[in-house]
């Protein structure tokens, strides 16, 4: 019985987790060359440069080693990209508005004509044009979003040597939000 | 007005353009079947009928054309 209470503090306590910090600067850089991080972070500039081209991501994990990361400016960005998104919503929203009045305006001459063929035919290439238009917005949302996934899925492949070597130096394999790196990279292998 | 309006949205004036000349065209042949009609000219009629189909699908074309490119455009 003792046995197993003295198994299980042991356990939760192998499980709990202690955060140490660096605080020695040259000791961190001397840590990241030799993990050779700085090639990593410079592959992963390229993807992150468009969105976040203030932040410097050399910066930031320095300053995450250490533990006086600043997150306000990550934050002002995604705030700011949240904006551009919304606005752009918008605009999409009153181009299709637009459209809807046209084509109450015309579909009101078009009913005046009558309800033979030709009509009809008129009616249903007005309503093409709808179509086409509002799918003209709806095809640059679906490539940025493409675009931002393939770009994604980039920056995730960087970062999982990264995690790696950090798992590999730290040594805390057995911690469980580790696993999904393990995820990651199998589903990589398996790709 | 539609003009102004399509060039606030970004909308191409173009298609714009065609849609009226579709609906004038719809209403000049709408006009003359029913003119044909009461004056007992069936055959005219159909044939006036016809004529305008023909004439608005080829008007009609670069608006096909242009769903389907978009069309082509979102397929991988």
């Amino acid at each position: 019985m003792h046995l197993k209470i003295v198994i299980i503090i042991f356990a939760i306590l192998l499980l709990l987790p202690s955060n140490i910090m660096a605080n020695d600067s040259a000791l961190v850089s001397s840590q990241l060359d030799a993990l050779n991080l700085s090639s990593f972070i410079k592959e992963g500039e390229n993807y992150t440069k468009e969105s976040f081209s203030e932040i410097d991501i050399n910066k930031l994990l320095n300053s995450a080693v250490s533990g006086n990361i600043n997150n306000k400016n990550l934050y002002k960005t995604i705030l700011i990209l949240l904006g551009k998104e919304v606005n752009l919503g918008i605009s999409t929203l009153g181009k299709i508005l637009i459209i809807i009045v046209i084509h109450s305006v015309l579909k009101n001459i078009s009913e005046n004509i009558g309800n033979n063929e030709v009509s009809q035919i008129a009616y249903y290439v007005e309503f093409i044009l709808i179509v086409t238009l509002a799918m003209s917005n709806f095809t640059t949302i679906i490539e940025s979003i493409r675009e931002s996934i393939t770009n994604l899925i980039s920056y995730i492949n960087i970062l999982v040597p990264i995690l790696l070597s950090l798992i590999v130096t730290t040594r805390k394999c057995s911690k469980c939000k580790y696993y999904t790196a393990y995820y990651f990279i199998c589903n990589n292998i398996y790709r | 007005m539609l003009t102004t309006l399509s060039n606030k949205s970004g909308i191409d004036s173009t298609y714009l353009s065609i849609i009226l000349k579709i609906t004038g065209i719809a209403i000049l042949t709408e006009f003359a079947v029913s003119i044909c009609n009461d004056s007992g000219e069936t055959a005219i009629a159909n044939k006036i009928d016809l004529g305008g189909k023909v004439i608005i699908i080829s008007i009609s074309i670069p608006i096909i054309v242009a769903l389907l490119e978009l069309i082509i455009e979102i397929l991988p």
